[in-house]
């Protein structure tokens, strides 16, 4: 049976409670990334009692040493518990067309990780010549590439959507719908079918928080949702809150649109 | 912990203070560096890096020449208590991260610094073998790469033979840097166990970004690797050879087996084929045109590749049966003894040649019976 923490709390001793909000209250001011976290802490309601008591015990504990030390501790646990996706399946389209960014560097990266590359530089010339080409060239090329690290977070087509993003869009549009801040790094969007035998989740408190760094702009689904939606980067985003879900590491295989950069202000798709 | 450490200062927006890393001794810095690609440096809030070895390798970029130095030096000495040690070391950084970090380090400093580096990473590597892609041996031999180390081929073999074929795409990427011919052949040696087409199909850019490769070299070396592929995976590197710029010449053998007779006609200045049309029919019907190309072709190949040819000619001879024109049959065979004789074939193609010879004498055989026959 799942809880939230605040209901697993109300059971503390008044001191135990006190000390408690008083400890979450340091945390968030430490940064804006941790003043996040605490709001999805007592928002998530998929925690488990077990967790609670973890969570609990890591807040109220006096050998922890300062605020920063809690935050790494928060991440540690968030990754043991990341080796299972604990969310509920997602409702998504049959089409079951995904979207993710990732930029050229991290994508470089998990090549070298895969053992498909050997260098970051390579890996790079080499995405950078999958660009454009057919997706029948980029399956076969990436056939055995991770798309992802540990899990992947995805968007998807709508049933009422017949593309995304819109062929119009901009770098920074598509990042501030998808809630991810960039740093002007080169963009790639990969497009995906997700197999049958993958689900897709609703992302949780411990999908969010096992990453380093934290993302700020992160919100727990509530119950009962089909799916996340992203929260975007800024108010005057011109896009909408995007469909979010979590699902485990799939590999190239699955793409079905040519590799492409988002285009950093011209609007246009390059390549 | 390890005596008395200095670690340096980090300022309110929880970075390192660049200046406070320049007074730290080079044990202390080994230290500190140790304690963040563990990721326990817990007053670096203001990291925007997804991996450890990514934030100081941007930190690295910083410093000094002097504190450069320094850092460097306390990455040798982690490397090598990693080497002494195995990578099992409870409070050291995680090879993995500490390997990516010296790849990123030191690829971008002068070749004489690298030296020391080299060596322990390959000591590293021999003394630590592991099969799969993430273990500190494959780890090792990326960086070797990265940072361009050109050992002979007997080092790569050993590690081949360690890595097993988890090792292929990095023992192809190393042995590149040696000699193209000896990658390929590592590859081809190894085909049929392994999808060695996809592991050019991704190291041909990085091959080609190498100095040096001569792409016309690369072409001739790609043409007779090709053959060793399915006909799927021969167009998919075809495709993409062309893509980077690399001239593949379409060979008969090579479009014979993939089935794409319209181009092999038209390569052969064959008129009258049309769409539809069967193997069978289009050797049948232009076996004259066909047999004079091959010794032409075979004349203007490498060593490697009449061995190839033939090899694919006398296969379709074999799928054909009796309905082989004799002349063609009796070329091949001669054609077959007298590569056997003459050129030293690797191991593979000889027993394969072999084989169809030994075929290929049954249908002889069975046609002079069947002439005899009607003879009679």
């Amino acid at each position: 049976m799942t809880r939230t923490l605040e209901a697993h709390a109300a059971l503390l001793s008044e001191e135990k409670l006190l000390k408690l909000r008083a400890r979450i209250r340091a945390v968030r001011s430490v940064s804006r990334a941790a003043n996040e976290m605490c709001i999805n802490m007592l928002a998530e309601s998929r925690f488990e009692r077990l967790d609670c008591g973890l969570l609990c015990r890591l807040l109220l504990t006096e050998k922890i040493d300062g605020v920063a030390e809690t935050l790494l501790l928060v991440r540690r646990l968030a990754r043991k518990k990341r080796r299972q996706l604990s969310g509920e399946p997602a409702v998504l389209p049959k089409e079951r067309r995904c979207f993710r960014v990732i930029t050229l560097e991290k994508m470089a990266r998990l090549l070298c990780d895969a053992g498909i590359q050997d260098d970051e530089e390579s890996a790079r010339a080499f995405l950078e010549e999958l660009l454009g080409q057919p997706a029948s060239t980029l399956a076969s090329g990436l056939a055995d590439a991770p798309l992802g690290r540990h899990i992947i977070w995805s968007t998807f087509l709508l049933p009422n959507e017949r593309a995304w993003p819109p062929p119009d869009a901009k770098a920074e549009e598509v990042l501030c719908a998808l809630g991810i801040e960039g740093d002007g790094s080169p963009i790639l969007l990969l497009s995906y079918f997700l197999p049958l035998s993958c689900v897709a989740r609703l992302p949780t408190f411990w999908d969010a928080y096992s990453a380093d760094p934290w993302n700020p702009f992160f919100r727990v689904a509530a119950r009962g949702e089909p799916y996340g939606l992203t929260m975007q980067t800024s108010d005057e985003c011109c896009g909408a809150a995007r469909p979010e879900v979590v699902h485990e590491v799939i590999v190239g295989q699955y793409l079905d649109e040519p590799l492409r950069y988002l285009s950093a202000a011209s609007g246009e798709m390059e390549k | 912990m390890r005596g008395d450490r200095r670690y340096p200062e980090v300022d309110q927006a929880g970075e390192v203070e660049t200046e406070s890393l320049h007074l730290l001794d080079v044990p202390s810095l080994g230290y500190w560096i140790a304690v963040v690609l563990r990721g326990e440096d817990m007053r670096l809030v203001g990291q925007r890096e997804d991996r450890p070895y990514l934030y100081l390798s941007r930190i690295y970029r910083t410093l000094s020449t002097e504190a450069r130095g320094s850092f460097r030096d306390a990455l040798c000495t982690l490397l090598v208590e990693l080497t002494q040690e195995g990578g099992a070391l409870s409070a050291e950084p995680p090879p993995e991260e500490l390997l990516l970090l010296i790849t990123k380090v030191f690829s971008a400093t002068e070749e004489q610094l690298r030296g020391e580096v080299v060596s322990l990473l390959r000591e590293l590597a021999s003394r630590f073998p592991a099969r799969g892609s993430a273990g500190i041996q494959h780890r090792c031999l990326q960086a070797l790469v990265s940072l361009r180390h050109v050992a002979p081929p007997s080092f790569w073999d050993r590690q081949l033979e360690a890595l097993g074929e988890d090792g292929l795409g990095v023992v192809f990427s190393g042995l590149s840097l040696v000699s193209m011919e000896a990658a390929f052949r590592v590859l081809e040696d190894n085909a049929e166990d392994s999808d060695v087409g996809r592991i050019v199909f991704a190291r041909l850019p990085g091959v080609l970004r190498r100095s040096g490769v001569d792409r016309e070299k690369l072409a001739i070396l790609l043409e007779g690797f090709c053959a060793c592929l399915s006909p799927e995976s021969q167009g998919d590197l075809r495709d993409w050879a062309k893509v980077l710029g690399v001239a593949l010449r379409a060979s008969p053998f090579t479009l014979w087996a993939s089935a794409d007779l319209l181009s092999l006609a038209n390569l052969l200045g064959l008129t009258g084929v049309e769409e539809g049309t069967s193997r069978k029919d289009l050797l049948l019907a232009f076996h004259g045109s066909l047999l004079s190309h091959l010794p032409a072709e075979m004349v203007s190949l490498d060593a490697g590749e009449p061995a190839l040819a033939l090899l694919t000619a006398c296969k379709l001879v074999l799928e054909i049966g009796d309905a082989i024109p004799r002349r063609l049959l009796e070329r091949l065979r001669a054609s077959a003894e007298s590569l056997l004789n003459e050129l030293e074939l690797r191991s593979g193609f000889r027993t394969e040649l072999l084989v169809c010879l030994f075929e290929l004498e049954d249908i002889d055989l069975v046609l002079h019976l069947k002439e005899h026959a009607e003879i009679a």
